[in-house]
């Protein structure tokens, strides 16, 4: 009786190993790009901020605050195995003119920020001023507001310039 | 000692009314036993309305998958069938980051799984000694937690209801 019991038993044990190796394998590569992106302002166009100094507050000091501010949105992405750092810079090194000759150094001009992510600052008047670095995979969406200083009296006139963002991961 | 035998029996009959083990069946008749495929970003255009999670989302495509499970042992038995990951993953780095959905032509229910869990894809009366559906596996993993060459091997197993 012993015997039959120990045979049940290991016929019921021996159901539960009897496991044949799985057949199928999935390999699956990673084939997702490192991925960056950037948009200042409006999708493929150039934003414009105006500052409007008044003629008797002209080099007051009085900072004069421009008519809208400008969204920045950036992101990075990379899979773990290769992250990536990309770096935000602003090309500010030429001044705005106003077509006679005169300048503005675009250093005249600050921006605060909504979020820490890209520090508030003003502009270098260099070519590339790093603004932030950032390493995958992130999401920076940040509204700038740009203030004229206001610290120096120029010739009469309308003044135009530009600056450039430039988001590179090398 | 007849009282203790009759324990034994009793032990036993209670055993063999148990639901029995679960047992791992054979794909090893599906055509197709080496499936390389590729992740890609799930979200082509990503945005400041996708989540973390969702930004870093890769999918991976497995379609028209033959997939055939030899149940020539289990013919007229009530049974359930069920679809498993194991919980180890080559290539991943947290098993809850990937997870597998799959749909299928209906002889199997479509359904998601984890890596260690498994999901019941078919219960009824084994009628034929091969088991053949076609499946579409998606796979969905976050890319930050992707760190080589995923390697998965899905497991079938069966679960005898009643003989």
């Amino acid at each position: 009786m012993l015997l039959l019991i120990f045979a049940v038993l290991a016929g019921w044990m021996a159901d539960t190993v009897n496991n044949p190796a799985a057949a199928i394998v999935v390999n699956i590569d990673n084939d997702a790009p490192a991925e960056i992106f950037i948009q200042v302002g409006k999708r493929r166009s150039i934003s414009r901020v105006r500052f409007r100094v008044d003629a008797d507050d002209v080099g007051s000091g009085n900072p004069v605050n421009g008519n809208r501010s400008i969204d920045i949105q950036l992101f990075i992405r990379a899979p773990a195995a290769n992250p990536l750092t990309g770096f935000l810079t602003v090309d500010s090194s030429t001044p705005l003119n106003n077509g006679s000759g005169a300048t503005i150094p675009v250093s005249e001009i600050s921006w605060t920020s909504s979020s820490p992510d890209i520090p508030s600052g003003s502009f270098a008047g260099t070519s590339s001023q790093q603004l932030a670095s950032f390493t995958s995979s992130v999401e920076v969406s940040d509204r700038h507001t740009f203030s004229y200083k206001n610290r120096n009296v120029y010739d009469a006139g309308t003044y135009n310039g530009q600056v450039t963002y430039t988001w590179f991961a090398p | 000692m007849v009282r203790t035998l009759g324990r034994l029996l009793l032990l036993l009959v209670c055993l063999q009314a148990l639901p029995s083990q679960a047992q791992r069946l054979s794909d090893a008749l599906s055509p197709q036993q080496q499936i390389n495929i590729k992740f890609d970003w799930k979200h082509q255009t990503a945005g400041d309305e996708l989540d973390p999670k969702e930004f870093n989302a890769v999918v991976a495509h497995a379609r028209n998958v033959d997939t055939r499970l030899d149940t020539s042992d289990f013919v007229d038995t009530q049974a359930r069938i069920f679809l498993e990951l194991p919980v180890q993953v080559r290539g991943l780095n947290n098993p809850q980051r990937l997870s597998v959905s799959w749909t299928t032509n209906g002889l199997f229910q479509n359904g998601e799984v984890t890596p260690g869990n498994r999901r019941l894809i078919f219960e009824g009366r084994i009628t034929e000694p091969v088991m053949r559906d076609i499946f579409n596996f998606t796979f969905e993993m976050d890319a930050r937690f992707l760190s080589e060459m995923l390697r998965l091997e899905p497991i079938y197993e069966i679960e005898i209801i009643s003989p």
